[in-house]
């Protein structure tokens, strides 16, 4: 199971090159992404559908991995997209042209203002803020 | 005993307590009825941009997502002390059949959103960035007195 998304950072205006960064449900798969290329995260808090995911996968043994983006928080980042399919092709070996999504990149945020408008609403509700704060295990 | 006692109010008190508390709850469900309404306005040729506020201990800062929008067209303007107006012109006008809608007719070529400033800022200081698409706008936030800390 692979789910793809973002991870909201502050400065995402002035990061030329996206980031993307793997979560897996299990250590082997941690080390399959590690050996891909793709940094892993280590400690910290995941919010929203695919943390379900994962943990759902998780609870029945069943392989899952996440593939998250450096990311606006609350708009359209066609351009983080496209960073994620380009690291799920390396994962799959599957060659996925991303070139639609960039150079449409202006049109598709027009067309997703009033879906990420409602979104927004949604990541309120279901605290994705979360993902901000700093973890703690002791 | 009668110190302790709880003061009894009058009935104007609650009166006025009650009446405050119907206009608070009006007042939300105004806001409400205002955030929902359609996103664009065929009249105006305008639609409004997906806009966020966000408070920080010495500014505010604004940002609007403008795809298709050329920094000269950009216009910042504080209409009062606790609004920002954000108005710009795309690069060519949006006709609703290029987003795949075929049940309206018209066409966008502005965006344009009036945000709420939850601060007192300094909108004379206030520096603005364009880039990616995504404008920024920084506002100071007025400065209020020095506690001395002992």
């Amino acid at each position: 199971m692979v789910s793809m998304g973002g991870i909201p950072v502050q400065d995402r205006q002035d990061i030329e090159a996206v980031k993307v960064y793997g979560a897996a449900s299990n250590p082997p798969l941690l080390k399959t992404l590690s050996d891909k290329g793709i940094e892993t995260l280590h400690d910290g808090f995941i919010v929203g559908p695919y943390a379900l995911i994962m943990r759902y996968c998780a609870e029945r043994n069943i392989p899952a991995i996440a593939l998250l983006a450096q990311s606006f928080y609350n708009y359209p980042d066609p351009e983080a997209a496209a960073a994620t399919i380009k690291e799920f092709s390396k994962i799959t070996g599957l060659n996925i042209d991303v070139s639609k999504l960039v150079e449409g990149g202006e049109e598709i945020r027009l067309r997703a203002r009033d879906v990420m408008k409602r979104t927004t609403q949604e990541l309120n509700r279901m605290k994705k803020t979360q993902e901000y704060d700093l973890p703690l295990y002791v | 005993m009668a110190e302790t006692r709880r003061r009894r109010r009058s009935i104007f008190d609650l009166i006025s307590d009650y009446v405050e508390e119907l206009e608070a709850l009006s007042e939300e469900l105004g806001e409400v009825a205002m955030t929902e309404r359609p996103s664009w306005d065929l009249r105006s040729c305008c639609v409004e941009p997906l806009c966020s506020v966000f408070v920080a201990t010495d500014e505010v800062v604004v940002t609007a997502d403008l795809p298709n929008t050329d920094t000269d067209t950009i216009k910042v303007e504080q209409v009062n002390a606790e609004t920002l107006e954000i108005r710009a012109e795309m690069k060519r006008k949006i006709r609703f059949n290029e987003l795949g809608i075929t049940h309206r007719q018209g066409e966008f070529q502005f965006f344009r959103c009036q945000t709420h400033i939850p601060v007192s800022v300094d909108a004379k200081r206030m520096q603005t960035k364009f880039k990616r698409g995504i404008l920024e706008v920084h506002l100071p936030r007025k400065k209020g007195y020095r506690i001395k800390v002992e």
